[in-house]
């Protein structure tokens, strides 16, 4: 199995792409740590210190993010196409709501309007490192 | 005038009797509108929004925000402001380099241009006042010899904003460049510059006169809270960041990979080639500087250099995602030499790069389809792209009719279907088949297809504020009002969209009380985004426009993706639906409920 690899992980891994036995890839969980144990360097990269997939770093599977897919979880399909983005971006941002401190506040739509709801665990706060804490999001009702 | 941060000071400048007025800021405009965008969109809105954008009446608006020029990280942009000869809708388009803090050194928070030169000018602008001064010396000229002639003519700490040959042709995606290779590139402010017969505005000053925040004490604080999200983002971070290392061609492989890279103009939505083209290979094989801009350590600016081929020895900066791809897997071109070369006829000529991308790509196919006479364009050919590049700036050849842009030309070949425009602007980067929330954000900016109203992307991609996903279709209208109406703040302050994957509501707030010197919740930040946009939108119903403009291409409504697209068209009406009931509009038009929510008069 090719393992693609982008931007800023490409110095870690000495190239574009890191072959892999399909053996040890059967989910994406088991497919991080074998590219961990060939590349230490890429622990802090991927993974957070509670070992989910840190914020903002896409693993995809078929072009599909592993977010959407059921993340360290999901299964890796023989002959899968696997890409793994550190943050990228060029646009533009927009923290409206932010994660930090002790709550978390993540804009969700929904059906009549645009709510803040509850949020926690791995969409918070590694952007924000030594930020002034939690950020609002407003869009409540409007 | 009560409020810190401002000049208090800007021009009426009627060209067509040279007359010069020097009036203040309006306190209660400046308290709704901020300043850059929201401001000039004002000051359009006062002035009328149903004239023909060719009319001498008029407005081309150059409005500074209250941070522009400060020590605000990011804060070397400002907003051009007028009604748009492309799409007949409101537009402002920013640039980034130093004539914005420039202008605000030399005493200014906003130039107002109407009416037309009977000979070509250049406006002069030093120590508060402005001069109109003869430019038939520089009419024809590009914009590179514009900026080094007037240079040379006026000496240091001086920035010029140019037309190049496109403006003056009144190509209608024309756009105005500072510094060579910084443009206000959406909307075809150049060309209504070039309808004026004004030709550059030069502006000369220094920091010495860089101005003071209200609350020194809360700016300290406001100030370093908001660079040390800069320097901390895994985005931002210089010299770590994505951003800072690859520029924001970083894009093309992620978008790639999910499968949203329109290509052969956007009849597929995945480009074999793209690592060719991307910000990586870019840094590899060809970078040669990283310029920045005003205040700024991110250094997101590529500046390359040609090694080999036709274009060898060719030096310029921009070599950005958006014309990369424009001008790249949409015209199905994997040569970084071509379109480092188009982009820097751009810079010169003065165009907007995602359109003559568009252009091409449109007239690529209409060759294939054999909807045109003549030999046309062929897929990928990078000599003939260079070529017609020129003959749309010089209106020659088929360059006359493409000169009105992808849409008005399409429909002159009989197929207005190939036009890959909304309100008769073109798509950028972000093929709305596999990133929906760009659909929608396409379909209802305020100044034509445009990915910076709104940039859904940094959820759907990055996951900022959340991770959505970019194939679902469900809650991306309400997802993108707010993303509107934040952007339309820091549009106003004026601080570079780029600041967003890190700064928040919060950081604008606290850095806009500390320079102007009144309390701001961050509520009141996404209020006063939202005005702006509703007045944006107010302008463009008075203009004629209503829900039925708020609409895409059928070709992303009808023909699936490709890659991880594949089977995925964009559910454009059931997202309208949601977005118009977030915004409390009837069918894309404000109501007057709406209107006096917002306190818009």
């Amino acid at each position: 199995m090719e393992v693609r690899l982008y931007a800023t992980l490409r110095p870690i891994v000495g190239g574009r792409l890191v072959e892999l036995p399909d053996t040890e890839a059967s989910d994406v969980r088991s497919l991080i740590d074998a590219l961990i144990a060939r590349f230490p360097a890429l622990a802090g990269r991927l993974l957070s210190e509670a070992g989910e997939i840190r914020p903002y770093v896409a693993v995809m599977i078929d072009g599909r993010d592993v977010r959407h897919l059921g993340g360290l979880d999901a299964p890796v399909p023989a002959g899968a196409e696997v890409d793994i983005f550190p943050p990228v971006a060029g646009g533009a941002g927009a923290r409206v709501a932010e994660a930090g401190g002790a709550g978390a506040g993540v804009v969700k739509a929904g059906g009549a309007g645009v709510r803040v709801v509850e949020a926690g665990g791995a969409s918070a706060g590694v952007a924000r490192a030594g930020g002034a804490g939690a950020r609002v999001a407003k869009a409540g009702g409007r | 005038m009560a409020l810190g941060g401002y000049a208090n000071h800007v021009a009426r400048i009627d060209l067509s009797s040279g007359a010069v007025a020097y009036e203040g800021i309006n306190e209660d405009d400046a308290r709704l509108y901020i300043g850059a965008r929201g401001l000039g969109v004002k000051y359009l809105y006062d002035n009328g929004p149903t004239m023909d954008p060719s009319s001498p009446d008029n407005m081309l608006a150059l409005v500074n925000g209250p941070l522009t020029g400060s020590e605000a990280t990011m804060s070397g942009r400002m907003a051009f402001v007028t009604k748009s000869p492309l799409t007949g809708t409101v537009v402002d388009s920013h640039m980034g380099g130093w004539s914005a803090a420039r202008l605000r050194w030399a005493g200014f928070d906003a130039l107002l241009f109407t009416g037309k030169a009977e000979q070509p000018v250049y406006a002069y602008v030093a120590d508060g006042a402005i001069e109109l001064r003869p430019a038939e010396d520089l009419w024809g000229k590009g914009i590179h010899e514009t900026v080094s002639i007037l240079n040379d003519r006026h000496g240091d700490d001086l920035s010029v904003m140019a037309i190049g040959q496109a403006g003056e042709n009144q190509v209608l995606f024309a756009a105005i460049v500072n510094e060579n290779d910084r443009a206000a590139g959406r909307g075809g402010t150049g060309a209504v510059a070039g309808m004026k017969n004004l030709k550059a505005v030069v502006v000369k000053g220094d920091r010495s006169t860089m101005p003071k925040a209200a609350d020194r004490e809360k700016w300290k604080i406001a100030h370093a809270t908001a660079l040390k999200t800069i320097l901390d983002s895994e985005v931002t971070g210089p010299k770590t960041g994505g951003l800072s290392l690859y520029g924001t061609n970083v894009l093309t492989n992620v978008v790639n990979a999910l499968g949203g890279m329109g290509t052969r103009n956007s009849q597929t939505t995945t480009f074999d080639r793209a690592e060719a083209l991307s910000g990586e290979t870019i840094r590899e094989t060809i970078l040669v500087e990283e310029p920045t801009c005003h205040a700024c350590p991110v250094a997101c600016k590529k500046e390359v250099e040609i090694k080999d081929g036709p274009y060898k020895g060719l030096r310029m900066e921009s070599f950005e995602y958006e014309p990369a791809w424009s001008l790249g897997a949409n015209c199905d071109n994997d040569d970084a030499g071509v379109i480092a070369k188009v982009i820097d006829q751009c810079n010169d000529y003065g165009m907007d790069a995602i359109e003559i991308g568009n252009v091409l790509s449109m007239y690529m196919e209409a060759t294939e389809k054999e909807y045109i006479s003549g030999p046309g364009l062929a897929w990928g050919d990078g000599a003939g792209m260079v070529e017609l590049a020129e003959q749309v700036a010089m209106r020659q050849g088929p360059g006359e009719i493409l000169g009105d842009g992808t849409g008005k030309a399409a429909a002159a070949f009989g197929h207005p279907e190939i036009a890959m425009v909304v309100k008769g602007q073109a798509v950028p980067a972000y093929d709305p088949r596999a990133i929906k929330g760009e659909g929608i954000g396409y379909a209802t900016s305020n100044r034509g297809a445009c990915h910076l109203r709104g940039y859904t992307p940094a959820s759907e991609i990055l996951g900022i504020p959340v991770k959505t996903d970019p194939l679902a279709w469900e809650g991306k209208g309400p997802l993108l009002k707010i993303f509107q109406d934040l952007h339309a703040f820091s549009d106003s302050l004026d601080l570079c969209k780029f600041s967003a994957f890190s700064e928040g509501a919060a950081e604008y707030a606290q850095q806009y009380e500390a320079i102007v010197g009144i309390p701001i919740s961050e509520d009141d930040v996404m209020t006063t985004g939202e005005r702006i946009y509703n007045l944006e939108r107010r302008f463009n119903n008075l203009a004629g426009f209503d829900g039925k403009d708020d609409s895409l291409p059928e070709r992303f409504l009808k023909e699936p993706g490709t890659g991880a697209a594949a089977n995925s068209v964009c559910e454009l009406d059931e997202m309208k639906a949601e977005y118009y009931e977030a915004r409390g509009w009837d069918d894309g038009v404000v109501p007057a409920a709406k209107l006096q929510e917002l306190s818009i008069s």
